[in-house]
C-alpha cells in the first residue's frame, strides 16, 4: 500500500498527501480496524438498532416538537425568536435528513443513505457554532445533536440492505425505537409540552435522557444472552454506547458518579459475558471442524 | 457490483498488477471518470480476495519499493464476464429504447 502511494504520489509529482488522500485513507483505516474487531453480523445488528432508535427519535421529534401542526403558536421576532420556516428550529432539517436516509437504507441504497446521514454532521455543528451568532433561533441542546450523531455513525457502519429478513429487522427496530421513543414521552413528559415552543429545549432534553436507552438497550443484551442470541447481545451493548457516552458526559459536567459506576458496570459486565460467550463458542465451532 | 469494484476485476482480466497499476488501468478503463483513491482501492482488493474473486500474485521488490501483484482468480473471471454480460444487455436495452423513441418522432418539415 505504500508502495501504491509513493507511485501515485510520483506520477503526480507531489511530495506530501494531499488531503482527499489523507481522508480516505483515515477512514478506510478506522472502517477497517472496526470491521476486522466487531463482526458483520454483530455489525448489522447494531446498525439496525441505531437506525430504529435514531429514525423513530428523529421522527417524534420532527412531528413533535420542530413541526408540531396541532400547536398554534409559533416563535416570532415579537418574542426574540425567529422561526425556520413553518418549522420551529433549523434542526428540522437534521431530522427530515434523518428519516430520509432512514427510507433510503431501507430501499437498499447504502450509499446516498450513509451520506443522507454524513450531512447531518455538519449541519449539527452549523446549528451550534451558529447559536447566537447569526440568528436569535432555537435549537436542541448539543448533547443531543451529539447523541444523534453517535447513533448516525453506529448506523453507518452496517451492511446494504439487500435481503427481505434485513428489511424487516430494521423496520422491527424502528418500530422497537419508537415504542421506546412513546415511553419516554409518556413516562417523562407531559404530552402538553409536545408542540410549546416555549419549553422546546426542555423537550429535547427530557427525550434525550440517555439512562432509559441505557437500561433498555442493556436488558435487551441480557435477554439476548439468555436466549443464547449473542451477535444481538454485542449489538445492544454496541447501540447502547452513545447512550454510555452522553451519561459519563452528563457525569463530568454535572456529577451523579454512583449512576455513572452502576451503568458502566452492567455495560462492562455485558460486554465481557458476550465476549466470553462468544469466544467459547467459536472455540467450540473450531474443535467439532477439527 | 459497484463501478471500482467492477474496474478492479475489468483492470485484472488481461493478467496480473500490482496497486498503482490497477489504479492507473481503472482511470484509463473509465476514460478518466473515476481515479480510485489508495484507501479505497485496498479496501476493494481486501474484499474481493476474500470472496475469492481474486489472488494475491507475489511480490516484487522495484526501486526499493515493495510491489504486491493480484491476480483474477476462475471464480473473479466469471463474476466479471456476468456483470459484463448483464451492462452489455442493459445498454443494449438501451439504445433499443432510444431507437424506439426516436423512430416515434413524427418528422420535422
Amino acid at each position: 500500500m505504500l508502495a501504491t502511494l509513493l507511485d501515485e504520489a510520483e506520477a503526480e509529482g507531489r511530495t506530501r498527501p494531499g488531503f482527499a488522500q489523507l481522508l480516505n485513507i483515515y477512514a478506510f483505516a478506522l472502517l477497517e480496524r472496526a470491521r476486522s474487531v466487531v463482526p458483520a453480523s454483530v455489525r448489522d445488528r447494531a446498525a439496525a438498532l441505531a437506525w430504529g432508535i435514531g429514525a423513530a427519535l428523529a421522527t417524534v421529534m420532527f412531528v413533535g416538537t420542530e413541526w408540531a401542526p396541532w400547536s398554534t403558536g409559533r416563535p416570532s421576532p415579537e418574542a426574540g425568536v425567529i422561526a425556520f420556516g413553518p418549522f420551529v428550529s433549523a434542526a428540522a432539517v437534521i431530522l427530515g435528513l434523518w428519516m430520509l436516509a432512514f427510507v433510503v437504507a431501507l430501499a437498499g441504497r447504502a450509499r446516498p443513505a450513509r451520506w443522507l446521514l454524513a450531512a447531518t454532521f455538519p449541519a449539527s455543528v452549523v446549528l451550534v457554532l451558529g447559536d447566537g451568532a447569526w440568528w436569535a433561533a432555537l435549537r436542541p441542546p448539543s448533547s443531543a445533536l451529539f447523541f444523534l450523531a453517535l447513533l448516525a455513525l453506529i448506523a453507518m457502519q452496517g451492511s446494504p440492505i439487500r435481503l427481505r429478513r434485513d428489511r424487516l429487522r430494521m423496520l422491527a427496530c424502528l418500530v422497537g425505537g419508537g415504542c421506546l421513543v412513546v415511553a419516554i414521552v409518556y413516562g417523562q413528559l407531559s404530552q402538553s409540552l409536545l408542540g410549546d415552543w416555549w419549553r422546546y429545549r426542555t423537550v429535547w432534553v427530557e427525550i434525550t435522557r440517555p439512562l432509559p436507552y441505557a437500561i433498555v438497550l442493556l436488558t435487551a443484551a441480557f435477554v439476548g444472552l439468555l436466549l443464547g442470541r449473542f451477535a444481538w447481545a454485542a449489538a445492544a451493548v454496541i447501540a447502547c454506547a452513545p447512550a454510555l457516552i452522553h451519561i459519563i458526559a452528563l457525569v463530568v459536567v454535572g456529577g451523579g458518579l454512583p449512576i455513572l459506576l452502576t451503568v458502566l458496570a452492567v455495560a462492562g459486565a455485558s460486554a465481557l459475558v458476550v465476549w466470553g460467550l462468544a469466544v467459547g463458542r467459536s472455540s467450540r465451532a473450531a474443535a467439532s471442524r477439527r | 457490483m459497484r463501478q471500482p469494484t467492477f474496474l478492479v476485476l475489468a483492470a485484472l482480466a488481461d493478467g496480473r498488477k500490482h496497486g498503482y497499476a490497477l489504479i492507473a488501468e481503472a482511470s484509463e478503463l473509465s476514460g478518466g471518470r473515476v481515479r480510485l483513491k489508495v484507501g479505497t482501492l485496498y479496501a476493494v482488493l481486501d474484499r474481493l480476495s476474500k470472496q475469492g474473486l481474486l489472488e494475491d500474485a507475489g511480490e516484487e521488490t522495484v526501486g526499493g519499493r515493495l510491489r504486491r501483484y493480484y491476480r483474477l482468480t476462475d471464480a473473479g473471471a466469471d463474476r466479471l464476464a456476468m456483470e459484463a454480460a448483464r451492462l452489455a444487455s442493459d445498454a443494449a436495452n438501451a439504445q433499443a429504447r432510444l431507437r424506439a423513441r426516436n423512430a416515434a418522432k413524427p418528422a420535422t418539415a
